[in-house]
């Protein structure tokens, strides 16, 4: 499988071979392959139930797949849990699970990742550094103008866009190689779609390879590299997004249009 | 409407308003009550030096394993096989000091037969978690298994070991054994040395003590004087302190540390904790093998002090200490709870269930009714439920 021409030159940093997920009787993912390069922003497209979500979670150790390889960085890596993927660099948001709802934003944010005290009570006993944490927060929501006025309160209180920037904001707090969104724009409003976009390319800018699942053609047309249009659990196209338009997509997408020999 | 941004939308609480928001205003306010009514009622032989001193063991004894009770809950499972786990820790420990170690390996210092019993019941903790992880199923049902199991276990080592359901007799381990004595002895002297002086400052000088009408014994009781002009009580019961203890460090890892954020966050939702990195696994397990340690320092407390035990020790224990737990204000479904509450919960329980003894013309049966009717209020009440009423879901 070519890879296409902008991507050509570079390195695969994430690779998976013969994903496939079944749950007891439904193939929710058949034998996917996917490869993400160095530094590209790579969408994956698909209707409702194609399997785009259940893909980056076996990807990632949420769920676990039922068969499939994965490679990071050339080398096979064993990721059975998402702690597995986030110790190997890969920092996602998930669409359903990204946030816990009775705890407070700053501890949403650094859930599983706590700043402990800088001291004997923080090593042994893993007290918190709340000051050290809010500090970074209010830092990073300064820096992506994310409006949130109380950190304290519980995530529960906050609207739907206002949670997916707080989750996306973990992306830029964490991500060290790859970063993958599972639908980031979903609740957005028209300023914080575009603020998200804009995280996406700033995450790119910053040497980060990236997946993103959408559903705006608009969005992968301007922000990616490359598209995978999945279809009832199967891949069905791989493109360079230089080589198609937004009709093309909806036509994999919907099957309308047979992917013929793949890109 | 120029310039308002996002902070101006927080409306500025007052501080009623921010005190009637915490998860243990419901039991704080049930607590005061009851011990006032219970001042009153009992004539305040309540609290007076011997009446604390009984009301605190208990308070103290369903303190410890609700604390254990509670925690759990918060991350999303039940333990009912505490009750059963008090009687097979108090067996075990029983047995071994009156028929000494397994396998001929002697006899049994105090200290060895605590620790002996404490590794098999942090086994069984373990491996209750690893059931109920590994298999998905409800902790309900797993730890209803374990509550028959180990109480038939008990029961039945009792019989082929010892012949009889119950070990009474046994020597006064605390005499000897500071360890025993740290689990079963007094704590605390200096308070009730305090209140003794202070008793003996208040009465110097007046005569009424030496006269001794008899109604005046109630009043000498209030200032730790006994009817021969000695200090009436020495301490509390070891168990207090380890109440103290227990919920001291439950506090400190709920509120301060990572590991409390991740028992919030596991019970809240446990696959987003896990999305997030949190071993989710490892933190249910951890704590079934806290209910079980907590259950087990419940029986030893209970072994040195009285030396003795019984296959039937600890029944119900289980459903008090859930229901202690919400109570407290901790929530059925997880993720939310907080450990002072379930003090105040302890505390209201335990004064309840002992205000028979104060009170002898009441029915003991009341404190059955009692705790059936707070259990539904404390409920309705909760902070999440007014929550849903009130919009906020
Ligand atoms: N826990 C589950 N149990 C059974 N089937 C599941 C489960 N999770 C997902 N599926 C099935 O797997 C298929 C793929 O689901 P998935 O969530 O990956 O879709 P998606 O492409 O992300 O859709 P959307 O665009 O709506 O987010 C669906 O048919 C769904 O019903
Ligand atoms: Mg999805």
């Amino acid at each position: 499988m070519s890879l296409g021409n902008t991507a050509a030159a570079k390195r695969p940093v994430l690779e998976a071979q013969g994903i496939s997920k079944h749950y007891g009787g439904i193939v929710a993912l058949d034998k996917v392959d996917l490869t993400l390069n160095e530094g590209e922003v790579l969408a994956i497209v698909g209707d409702n139930g194609a399997g785009k979500s259940t893909l980056i979670k076996a990807l990632t150790g949420a769920i676990a797949k039922t068969t499939g390889v994965i490679r990071f960085d050339g080398a096979e890596t064993q990721i059975d849990t998402p702690g597995d993927a986030k110790t190997a660099g890969i920092e996602t948001v998930y669409q359903d699970l990204a946030l816990v709802n009775e705890i407070s934003i700053t501890k949403n944010v650094f859930l599983g990742r706590e700043i402990v005290r800088d001291d004997w009570l923080g090593r042994w006993l893993g007290v918190l550094d709340f000051k050290k944490m809010d500090a970074e927060i209010r830092d990073l929501f300064d820096k992506l103008d994310i409006r949130i006025a109380d950190i304290y309160r519980d995530a529960e209180a906050f609207s739907g866009g206002q949670r997916q920037a707080v989750a996306l904001s973990k992306t830029v707090m964490f991500g060290k190689r790859v970063a993958i969104l599972d639908e980031p724009t979903a609740a957005l409003g028209v300023r914080e779609s575009k603020m998200a976009m804009d995280l996406v390319r700033s995450l790119k800018d910053h040497g980060l390879s990236v997946i993103m699942i959408t559903h705006n053609m608009q969005h992968v047309l301007n922000y990616c590299d490359r598209v995978m249009v999945l279809r009832l659990g199967r891949l069905v196209a791989v493109r360079d997004v230089a080589d198609v338009d937004g009709d093309t997509l909806v036509g994999l997408i919907t099957g309308a249009k047979e992917a013929g020999a793949q890109a | 409407m120029v310039d308002r941004n996002e902070s101006d939308r927080l409306a500025s609480e007052s501080w009623l308003q921010r005190t009637v928001r915490k998860p243990e205003i419901g039991s704080f306010i049930v607590m005061v009550v009851i011990i006032i009514a219970l001042f009153i009622a009992s004539d305040w032989k309540a609290f007076n030096a011997l009446g604390l001193k009984n009301n605190v063991a208990i308070i103290a004894q369903f303190g410890i394993i609700a604390t254990g009770a509670a925690i759990l809950m918060i991350a999303g499972e039940f333990d009912l096989s505490i009750g059963s786990m008090i009687g097979f820790a108090g067996m075990s420990m029983a047995m071994m000091l009156k028929w000494g170690l397994p396998f001929g390996m002697g006899e049994a210092t105090p200290f060895a037969a605590f620790i002996i019993t404490l590794a098999m019941t942090l086994s069984i903790g373990w491996f209750i978690g690893f059931v109920v992880v590994r298999s998905g199923l409800s902790s309900f049902i797993v730890t209803l298994a374990f509550l028959f199991l180990m109480r038939g276990v008990t029961e039945v080592s009792f019989r082929l070991i010892n012949q009889s359901t119950q070990i009474s007799g046994l020597p006064d381990y605390k005499e000897n054994s500071w360890f025993a004595n740290i689990l079963g002895g007094e704590v605390f002297g200096w308070f009730y040395d305090a209140w003794y002086k202070l008793g003996q400052w208040l009465t110097a000088g007046t005569e009424w003590p030496a006269r001794l009408p008899n109604e005046s014994i109630n009043y000498l009781a209030l200032l730790n004087i006994n009817r021969r002009l000695e200090q009436w009580v020495e301490g509390f019961d070891a168990r207090f302190m380890w109440w103290l203890v227990i919920s001291a460090v439950a506090w400190f890892i709920m509120s301060r540390t990572q590991l409390g954020n991740w028992i919030y966050a596991t019970g809240d939702n446990k696959e987003a904790a896990r999305a997030n990195g949190v071993p989710v696994n490892a933190v249910k397990i951890g704590l079934f093998m806290f209910t079980a340690f907590c259950a087990t320092m419940f029986a030893a407390c209970q072994v040195f002090d009285t030396n003795t035990s019984d296959a039937a020790k600890g029944n119900l224990m289980e459903l008090f200490a859930i229901a202690i737990a919400v109570v407290g204000g901790t929530l059925m479904t997880g993720g939310f709870g907080s450990i002072l509450g379930v003090v105040f919960g302890a505390i209201t329980v335990g004064l309840v269930s002992n205000a028979v003894f104060f009170i002898p013309s009441i029915d003991g049966a009341w404190f059955r009714v009692f705790l059936g009717g707070i259990l539904l209020a404390a409920v309705f009440a909760n902070e999440r439920i007014r929550k849903r009423i009130t919009g906020g879901i």
